[in-house]
């Protein structure tokens, strides 16, 4: 007769606390922490003056408008859709915050709401666009990258809009400092850390997370899917705006196009970087912010060591295809054929 | 419906960021002085940041300024294409001021974003030179800043470019003996750019004094490249039909080089258009063809002489204390097919 003890059922199995952090971490955000190892340790390499403090600041400036689009962006890919439009909105902001201020006696609040209140109204029309004319998200938002930089062009004539840098909030924004760290990177913290909260802690999160793994499912289940969607949207173009006050602040002025164009490649290459899966559903905002400090850090690196500009779009393309392919080949798919 | 299930780490989170924010702050407003008086010994680094750096002419700033350097000896010279990003001009700055350049040489892509530079190269004691374009200290519109607010410039004054360019193809339209009623203008620029406006709109009223006539103008919006220029023009040409003679003016050598290549796709013959350039390094394709076409001129910028002159009057001043002229120009010539060749248009 054999005896045999068994643990009891209720206790977790003891991981070592490395092992936890690692878990806690996730492989996806490893490999982006292992990547911005060896991109610093290269440029560093390269030239002694990329990792310091001073160039460490300018990193995050620079990646802050870019920041904030991407992590709106990962919302929005998590729940299944797709922003093409960030840009344009935020060049609308820009100018808009930039030509309230200058309207309303030099004031830098009245500017801002205008720019946010105008944010959560192309928003909301980019979200019943999708719902209610059943347009694919992708389409739609891709008319709106169109259409939304053409009202930016209109309303300023195509010219920078004002100037702000008379005004102590919008010097505070562009070149302010809260216990060393630039304001504007302060600004992209929070915004990231409110996001993180509501899909995390929160119900909110939650279905957004449902909606884009089974939109199916998540209707069965009772979400409202229409309703989510379109709030999904009026929080990018909340978050547009804020971008664009950003980009005000730090240019000077309302710029219609100028600062805004391309930012719809760089927040989309980020989130997918970051570990969103394009389809829906997998993601998080502590992966797309490891993704924007690796291209920031990549685009500065490149720069101090005088590589041409050229290449940086080479670089920024191919990694956004690199990132899709590892996520097909980790997501288990089959590893051939068109993609479903 | 909206239940926060854990919010203590919110909590935490913003009660170490306020903590943070109490124990340092700073206002970012700081002082606007250019140069920063101090003389370099050793080694000089520079920064020159271009817009539109895949531009011809840019292109031959860049080598000018490089071949410079080089030349002067002991100079150590890095140039950015900032494209049209204002944003990215603000960044590329802070990245060489950061990496401790002692000089920023820049063409900034919107005046409008002059300030922001201005107080960044300054806060950091960054001597500061514009090549190109004008940059106010205090103010978005260089047109409407104090002399003395100006930041020290190398280059050409695109209102005075545009002067010249608006007064050939008046002299041409003149001399071609055309009628203002069967001719209209087309005059293409991205229309974003003040710059290019400022050019274009010195253009049309130099025309209009060396024509000594009113011409209807069809403003064509363009993104700055021949493609685009032609695509749009094009469709110009299809609305206005009736039109027998065009001139043809632009912001650059690319708008003035795709339209008219469209006006001749579209049937007008070469004597039939008056296509005045900005820069030759397009227009002198068509002359070295051989073959007759519409660019009748072009005002000859030569990039490779405004990097140069840039680079040695920061160098001046940063190694002997000369002071920075308020302005410095490069030579302009208007050149056409018969002699653009002796005055040292180079054809790639």
């Amino acid at each position: 007769m054999t005896t045999a003890t068994r643990e009891p059922v209720d206790t977790p199995p003891k991981d070592p606390a490395p092992r936890r952090v690692l878990s806690m971490v996730g492989p996806q955000n490893l490999s982006l922490i292992g990547a911005l190892i060896v991109v610093v340790a290269i440029f560093t390499w390269l030239n002694s003056g990329y990792l310091t403090w001073d160039n460490v600041q300018v990193i995050g400036e620079a990646a802050t408008v870019a920041g904030l689009l991407a992590v709106v962006q990962t919302v929005v890919i998590i729940c299944g859709a797709m922003d093409i439009s960030v840009g344009s909105q935020t060049g609308v902001a820009s100018v808009i915050s930039a030509m309230a201020f200058m309207s309303t006696g030099h004031n830098p609040f009245l500017g801002m709401a205008a720019a946010v209140g105008l944010g959560v109204v192309i928003g909301v029309a980019n979200g019943l666009i999708i719902v209610y004319g059943r347009v694919n998200p992708v389409i739609a938002t891709l008319a709106g990258l169109a259409a939304y930089k053409g009202i930016a062009q209109l309303i300023s004539g195509g010219r920078a809009q004002g100037f702000v840098l008379g005004d102590d909030l919008f010097i505070f924004i562009a070149r302010g400092r809260i216990a060393g760290i630039p304001v504007q990177v302060w600004i992209l913290i929070v915004v990231a850390v409110l996001v993180h909260l509501m899909l995390k802690y929160t119900d909110i999160g939650r279905n957004i997370y449902a909606i884009g793994g089974n939109d199916t499912a998540a209707r069965l289940a009772g979400i409202n899917i229409n309703k989510y969607l379109i709030a999904v949207y009026a929080l990018a173009g909340i978050v547009s705006a804020v971008a664009g006050i950003v980009l005000t602040a730090r240019t000077g002025s309302g710029q219609p196009t100028s600062g805004s164009e391309g930012l719809e490649l760089q927040s989309i290459t980020a989130a997918a970087l970051g570990g969103c899966a394009l389809k829906g559903g997998k993601g998080g905002i502590g992966g797309t912010l490891l993704a924007v400090l690796l291209l920031g850090a990549l685009n500065n690196g490149l720069n101090v060591v005088g590589v041409n500009t050229f290449w940086q779009n080479v670089a920024q393309g191919a990694l956004l295809v690199v990132a899709v392919i590892i996520q097909q080949r980790r997501s288990g798919e089959r590893a051939v054929g068109l993609p479903t | 419906m909206a239940r926060i299930r854990r919010p203590g780490a919110a909590v935490v989170a913003l009660g170490v960021a306020i903590a943070l924010s109490l124990s340092a702050c700073s206002s970012g407003k700081e002082s606007t002085d250019t140069s920063s008086g101090k003389k370099v010994s050793g080694k000089i680094s520079l920064a020159y940041l271009q817009k539109q750096g895949d531009q011809q002419y840019f292109i031959d700033e860049a080598q000018g300024a490089k071949d410079k350097a080089k030349q002067l000896g002991n100079v150590d010279i890095k140039v950015v294409n900032l494209g049209n990003d204002t944003n990215k001009a603000v960044s590329e700055t802070q990245a060489a001021v950061a990496q401790k350049v002692n000089g920023v040489i820049i063409v900034p892509p919107d005046p409008a974003v002059g300030p922001q530079i201005v107080q960044t190269a300054a806060a950091a004691k960054v001597t500061l030179l514009t090549s190109d374009d004008q940059v106010c200290k205090n103010g978005p519109d260089p047109s409407k800043c104090a002399k003395d607010q100006l930041v020290q410039r190398v280059g050409f004054s695109g209102s005075q470019m545009g002067q010249q360019v608006g007064q050939r193809a008046g002299e041409e339209f003149k001399k071609a003996g055309w009628k203002a009623s069967d001719t209209a203008v087309i005059s293409a620029w991205k229309q974003d750019v003040t710059v290019c406006t400022d050019r274009v709109v010195a253009a049309q009223a130099a025309f209009e004094q060396a024509a000594g006539t009113k011409v209807q103008v069809i403003k064509v919006g363009t993104d700055n490249t021949p493609t685009d220029a032609q695509s749009k023009t094009g469709a110009v040409v299809s609305g206005h039909r009736s039109v027998k003679h065009w001139v043809v003016w632009g912001c650059n050598d690319e708008n003035v080089s795709g339209a008219v290549t469209a006006l001749q796709n579209a049937g007008y013959k070469a004597g039939d258009i008056d296509g005045v350039g900005l820069g030759a390094y397009l227009a002198c394709k068509d002359w070295n063809s051989g073959k007759a076409t519409g660019m009748k001129a072009a005002l000859f910028i030569n990039g490779y002489d405004v990097g140069g002159l840039a680079v040695q009057t920061i160098v001046d001043n940063l190694r002997n204390g000369k002071p920075m002229p308020q302005e410095a120009f490069a030579p302009t010539k208007m050149v056409d097919a018969s002699n653009w060749k002796q005055e040292g248009v180079k054809c790639t």
